[in-house]
């Protein structure tokens, strides 16, 4: 930023009200005293006056189409009143049960011996490679559980990307 | 900037059943919903029909307005992710300051001088100027200015920090500037007399 756009920045804070005020104490001082700072105050106060214009109009009809238009409509229900907070609570747990119990059967299949460094072996808290889970999991009972897994993340997925889209569609403030 | 009785007023009464009520907000906000929208869309009917769209949207989402902004902040970013769906849906570039020879090619569109055009008014002026920049730089000036929208409120609809929305509203008017200067020399000398 050169020295005539930096003058011209803190004027516009200036005239705008958005500078601190020892700011604008600074600038009113230049103002007072260097004719450089007074010429660019005039542009940039005639700039800002050209700035303020009154917003453009659309055709006379225009409410009235939009309130043709409404009589047809109902307001949607507030998306907080059909977002239950416990049912996400109660999805985030589901799911973290289920990382963290597929993360301790996975250290405990594991082979913690190793065989390139003899010096030391790491002892698991729990031996977890004894649990014999064969009786608990046989195939249907880890196909039905990975299926019930697919059709829940699609289900959370539908969810998400609605929820989304929605909120696009609404402005989102 | 809101409707003389309280927007949240009106909102609660509209909530309640009284769709009349919107009717005022309509008669408020359409010629800065109307201009905003513009800015995106220059053809004047496409801009109406969106603009409308606006506040049909608006009303059906009206349970979800909190009240924790200002209504005019809530509608503007209605009417900008509008405006942007509906040129993606056309597909129109919306040109940003980042893109590279976009100010030049911007330069090398616009006519200036053109034979019989005269301009008249300051209004007029800066209508001319203001069609001459990029979305980004008219979006901006239009929510500040005409929208009377803060630094704060402008970054909650454009998405991006106070602090950001300022140093884009000083490129902007610097950028306006450059384009009157360039292409209306003779009225931005004589601005005091208009």
């Amino acid at each position: 930023m050169d020295k005539h756009e930096e003058i011209t920045s803190r004027i516009w804070d200036f005239v705008e009200d958005i500078a601190s005020p020892d700011e604008k104490a600074a600038v009113q001082q230049h103002l007072d005293t260097d004719p450089e700072w007074q010429r660019i105050f005039r542009e940039v106060k005639e700039m800002q006056q050209l700035l303020v214009q009154e917003p453009e109009l659309p055709s006379l009809r225009f409410t009235k189409n939009v309130m043709e238009e409404i009589t047809r409509q109902q307001i949607a229900p507030a998306a907080q009143s059909y977002i239950n907070k416990r049912i996400i609570w109660a999805i985030g747990i589901f799911l973290g049960t289920i990382i963290s119990a597929a993360l301790a059967y996975g250290f405990g299949q594991m082979n913690w011996k190793d065989n390139s460094a003899p010096v030391k072996e790491f002892k698991p808290l729990a031996k977890l490679d004894n649990i014999d889970v064969s009786n608990i999991f046989n195939d249907n009972l880890v196909n039905g559980f990975l299926l019930l897994n697919i059709v829940l993340g699609l289900f959370f997925l539908d969810r998400f990307l609605a929820n989304k889209r929605r909120k696009h569609q609404s402005g989102g403030v | 900037m809101s409707t003389g009785v309280n927007d949240n007023e009106l909102i609660a009464r509209v909530k309640a059943g009284d769709q009349q009520a919107y009717a005022v907000i309509v008669q408020h906000y359409q010629g800065y919903v109307f201009t905003l929208v513009l800015r995106y869309v220059p053809n004047r009917e496409d801009a109406e029909e969106i603009a409308q769209d606006v506040f049909i949207k608006a009303y059906r989402s009206l349970a979800d307005f909190r009240g924790d902004a200002r209504f005019s902040t809530w509608l503007y970013t209605i009417a900008r992710t509008t405006c942007l769906s509906f040129l993606r849906r056309k597909q129109q570039p919306v040109h940003s300051l980042d893109q590279p020879g976009i100010q030049e090619a911007a330069s090398q569109l616009s006519t200036p001088g053109v034979p019989g055009i005269e301009v008249k008014t300051k209004n007029e002026l800066l209508k001319r100027s203001i069609g001459l920049l990029n979305t980004d730089d008219s979006t901006i000036l239009t929510l500040y200015y005409q929208a009377e929208q803060s630094l704060d409120e402008i970054g909650r609809i454009l998405g991006i920090e106070p602090n950001a929305a300022k140093v884009r509203l000083h490129r902007a008017r610097t950028r306006l500037k450059d384009k009157m200067v360039q292409h209306f020399p003779r009225e931005v000398k004589d601005l005091s007399s208009f």
